[in-house]
């Protein structure tokens, strides 16, 4: 076997509290593509930060084509041709593409004077857009004004610009449309075939399948196995992550929903300000999972923000058990019951400086009150009771919140709206971000709420956690409906097919 | 702990405090200057029960955070250190008196022997009182008391309102307005129990209106205010272009002659005789906070501060009205400033409508930092508000005790400040924090 591009040997890394590696082993091959998979908290972030020259390995060591190096901080590792891209872009937003691309190392002319190199600098620019498959003329564009899929293209033409022999990509596609994650495979295989390595996170196993050669599996810092291309399937891949089979990823107890049962939530010929020129209607029963696909960008976050009072509502009406509801502002539609797990749990769903106990408190305080005072005894209570029943893995109530993993934040999430006994519950992504073992805990959730007789409105990207828990799905386009599928029509194809347009 | 644990320690802290003044205020004072008229025992029992009751809840209320304690330990060894040095000055004054001392001693050794006993009993108080440390002598710590209830009844509102991810920068200017106000109105032959309210109502639409600015309108809080201090300032002046006065008040409306010196003494603690009998502002400002306290630490409003401080989207999205809350937020920070311009003109008998209260902001929020607010906001406690609070009149009296220059002053705040931000910021790094 010829030498690897890089390679880590029996890495471990030490943070306080917590051992992130422990003697993992790693290789990347010229002109692989590698997959980094494993829970959250496993050690993919910190191996790849190990990698980049981010963190510096307690012990063990990094070979690059064989030789033992040390890079002492991420330039030093820009330099030897390592380049992370992270999940967070790291672009100027209020340059141009062409700034971005050179930042930094603007070639110059004209000696001590340091005059930039202004012509050269363009044709440089044109021929890394070239590469990764973006219009020349995209190099006077600001950055700001670009899509999540054109900036991480942006962010890769500046790792090549740096001779780059190993891009690491963090979670890529976490933000993409689905064109633009097709564009981003047909640049990682362009890569590919130029003699370039990358290793790549992902949470999305269907991703990993398409453009991965090799998945190394991590779990709890440690190496927990390794699959070939042709071994890489989903059962594989979850078996190694979790170190255990898991029977039934989506767990589906709850009866199915008589079609002439009354809805609990109805929309009809709803608009709200600054939306669609459509209206939108629909309904959603007890008891059941109504799915909501569509790309990005087809407006499912903002009506959902509409009817939980974020958005004024302009036109049309919303139900609630047959009666009218009006909401004005989030207040009123907590109050009445329809509640909202927002997309972005960390702007939007929990305060993450503070602690598990207040972010689960925080909507049940009228409650907990009496007069003015809060009662601790009973505020205790639902603490107590919220983190057993959701599992959430925590120390204690008083933790920072921001401190657990994605699935134990979003757990949280959950349960501050499940201490208020919820009629209607929308999920915006509500497993985004979120490793397996707490993507199970959350669809068996869902499902147990389902049979409860709420209704839940999940909004979601994730193809398989569609199929997997809805019992109907409602497509939009453009801010509007596309069709409805019943479960019995449900398949990937026709979801796709309505969410792009066609007829 | 245990909260019924913390309860009974909070209130028999309060308790000691409280009986720790009383002891010395009816120990310590000059024998021949016995209790001023208006101080009658049941006034000044009155002062204690509250200043204790406020103590306590405060202790109570306080959250036993290691953040909190941390935040609240910075501070106290600050005070500390400052007091410490205050005390050694003080003895070093005690020290050059020595000599006059063994002077008086030997005059009253030789009036004993003469048999001159009364006149021998006056010079041994006079020893008594030069042996004394003069920074902790009564009329000093009283004063010192109730400049410190002055900065914290400003603190405790814009802390309040920082910690809520707001910031008030036109405190001094309403101050100035809220006196001059007070004086304009009594003067004009406004009984003074309704020129009082009157000025609170002020100070609250002002509040209000910032808080609307910036909720509604969406200007920077910043913004606002910063027009608030021209705008404030501007008015005081041109509604009183003289220093309006209580003597001026007191001979055109000798009526209101009476309910103004109740109200001075209420408030401040200044008896009709124009003496400090007991230092009123300080225990105003104590019930304040302890009333911030119960709002801040066990009541819903406090949280959906600190949730609007941290993450005001995470508020919102959480059902949280937060335009009321902030708005409310605004207007008690603007009328405690309100309350404090009306303590500063009762205290001081006139005010100067060009420079009354000014930079008293930058005081309030340097107290507030001090005290553990941070001004990315949704962190602090009440508690906290009302040490920072003391740590500018004990640098102030430091200062006068050890003949340190007056000019000193503002560079010795600020690197205080700057010393004490830096400290936080490396102990919060050193425990593996974001």
């Amino acid at each position: 076997m010829s030498t690897p591009l890089i390679e880590a040997v029996g890495v471990r890394k030490q943070f306080p509290g917590v051992l992130a590696l422990d003697g993992v082993n790693c290789r990347v091959n010229r002109g692989e593509v590698l997959a980094i998979v494993g829970e959250n908290g496993a050690g993919k972030s910190t191996l790849m930060k190990v990698l980049a020259g981010v963190y510096q390995p307690d012990g063990g060591e990094v070979r690059l084509n064989g030789e033992p190096v040390k890079f002492p901080t991420p330039q030093a590792a820009m330099r030897a041709g390592v380049s992370l891209i992270h999940q967070e872009l790291n672009l100027a937003e209020n340059l141009s593409v062409l700034d971005n691309l050179f930042l930094g190392r603007e070639p110059t002319v004209g000696g001590p004077l340091r005059l930039l190199d202004r012509r050269g600098t363009i044709a440089a620019g044109r021929r890394l857009l070239e590469r990764v498959g973006l219009p020349p003329d995209d190099l006077s564009r600001t950055v700001g004004e670009l899509a999540p899929g054109q900036k991480q293209l942006v962010e890769i033409a500046r790792a090549l610009g740096l001779d780059a022999k190993l891009l690491i990509m963090d979670e890529p596609t976490s933000s993409l449309t689905q064109k633009e994650t097709d564009r981003l495979y047909a640049v990682i295989d362009d890569l590919k075939a130029g003699g370039v390595s990358v290793m790549y996170i992902s949470h999305r196993l269907a991703e990993i399948k398409r453009c991965c050669d090799r998945a190394v599996v991590l779990r709890d810092g440690k190496n927990a196995g390794e699959l070939t291309k042709a071994e890489i399937t989903h059962d594989n891949l979850v078996r190694l992550m979790v170190g255990r089979d898991l029977k039934s990823f989506f767990p589906r107890t709850r009866p199915p929903v008589p079609a002439d049962t009354p809805p609990l939530l109805e929309l009809s010929g709803l608009t709200y300000r600054n939306g669609p020129p459509h209206t939108v209607s629909l309904a959603v029963r007890p008891g059941e999972v109504l799915g909501m696909a569509g790309l990005v960008g087809a407006g499912r976050t903002e009506l959902s923000e509409a009817v939980f009072g974020l958005r004024p509502v302009t036109g049309g009406s919303i139900t609630l058990e047959g009666k009218p509801l009006r909401i004005r502002r989030p207040g009123d539609a907590v109050r009445a019951g329809v509640l909202l797990v927002p997309e972005d749990r960390r702007a939007h769903g929990l305060v993450l400086e503070q602690s598990v106990g207040f972010n689960l408190s925080l909507p049940n305080l009228g409650r907990l009150s009496t007069g003015l005072l809060i009662r601790p005894r009973d505020e205790a209570k639902l603490h107590a009771e919220g983190i057993a029943s959701l599992r959430v893995k925590t120390p204690s109530a008083r933790q920072a919140v921001g401190l657990l993993s994605g699935g134990n934040q979003q757990k949280v999430v959950f349960g501050k709206w499940l201490a208020r006994g919820p009629k209607v519950l929308i999920l915006d992504e509500p497993t985004r971000g979120v490793d397996v073992g707490a993507k199970t805990e959350i669809y068996a959730l869902i499902d147990d709420l389902a049979a409860r007789g709420v209704a839940v409105w999940m909004i979601t990207s994730d193809m398989e956690e569609l199929l997997g828990v809805s019992d109907r799905v409602v497509v939009m386009h453009e801010g509007r409906l596309a069709g409805e599928l019943a479960r019995s029509q449900l398949n990937e194809e026709a979801v796709m097919r309505l969410a792009t347009g066609a007829s | 702990m245990n909260e019924k644990v913390k309860f009974g320690a909070a209130l028999g802290g309060g308790f000691a405090v409280a009986a720790g003044v009383w002891f010395a205020t009816h120990t310590y004072h000059d024998p021949k200057d016995h209790l001023p008229a208006p101080w009658s025992e049941a006034t000044l029992t009155a002062w204690f029960i509250a200043a204790a009751v406020a103590v306590g809840v405060l202790a109570y209320s306080f959250e036993l955070t290691r953040r909190n304690l941390q935040r609240l330990a910075g501070v106290t060894l600050l005070l500390g250190g400052l007091l410490a040095a205050l005390g050694y000055s003080g003895h070093q004054k005690v020290q050059e008196n020595e000599p006059l001392i063994d002077t008086l001693t030997s005059r009253i050794e030789r009036l004993q022997r003469e048999g001159n006993t009364a006149e021998a009993t006056d010079l041994r108080e006079q020893v008594v009182k030069l042996q004394q440390n003069p920074a902790f002598g009564r009329t000093n710590v009283f004063e010192k008391l109730n400049r410190h209830g002055e900065y914290g009844i400003l603190c405790i509102g814009a802390g309040l309102l920082i910690l809520a991810g707001g910031i008030d920068l036109s405190v001094g200017s309403l101050v100035g307005l809220a006196a001059v106000l007070f004086g304009v109105l009594v003067e004009k032959g406004v009984h003074p129990f309704l020129a009082l309210p009157a000025v609170l109502a002020v100070g609250g639409t002002v509040g209000l209106i910032h808080g609307l600015m910036v909720t509604q309108v969406r200007v920077q809080a910043f913004l606002v205010t910063l027009c608030g201090m021209f705008v404030y300032r501007g008015l005081a002046r041109t509604i009183s272009p003289g220093s309006p006065g209580m003597v001026r008040a007191q001979e055109v409306w000798p009526d209101f002659s009476a309910p103004l010196m109740q109200l001075r003494q209420w408030l401040t603690g200044i008896g009709a005789d124009e003496r400090l009998g007991f230092p009123g502002v300080f225990v105003l400002m104590l019930v304040l906070a302890a009333v911030a306290a119960v709002f801040l630490h066990r009541s819903a409003f406090g949280r959906y501060w600190y949730a609007i401080g941290y993450n005001e989207q995470a508020a919102r999205y959480a059902g949280v009205t937060v335009w009321r809350h902030k708005v409310a937020v605004f207007a008690v920070c603007s009328l405690l400033a309100a309350l404090a311009g009306v303590i500063r003109f009762l205290g001081a008998g006139s005010v100067t409508p060009s420079s009354e209260g000014q930079s008293f902001e930058l005081y309030a929020i340097t107290a507030a930092v001090l005290g553990g607010v941070s001004l990315k906001g949704g962190e602090g406690t009440a508690v906290g508000m009302v040490l920072g609070a003391l740590v500018l009149p004990v640098v102030n009296t430091l200062m006068n005790f050890a003949k340190i220059p007056s000019e000193w002053e503002p560079w010795l705040i600020g690197l205080i400040l700057l010393f004490g931000t830096v400290a936080d910021e490396l102990i919060r790094r050193s425990r593996g924090g974001r």
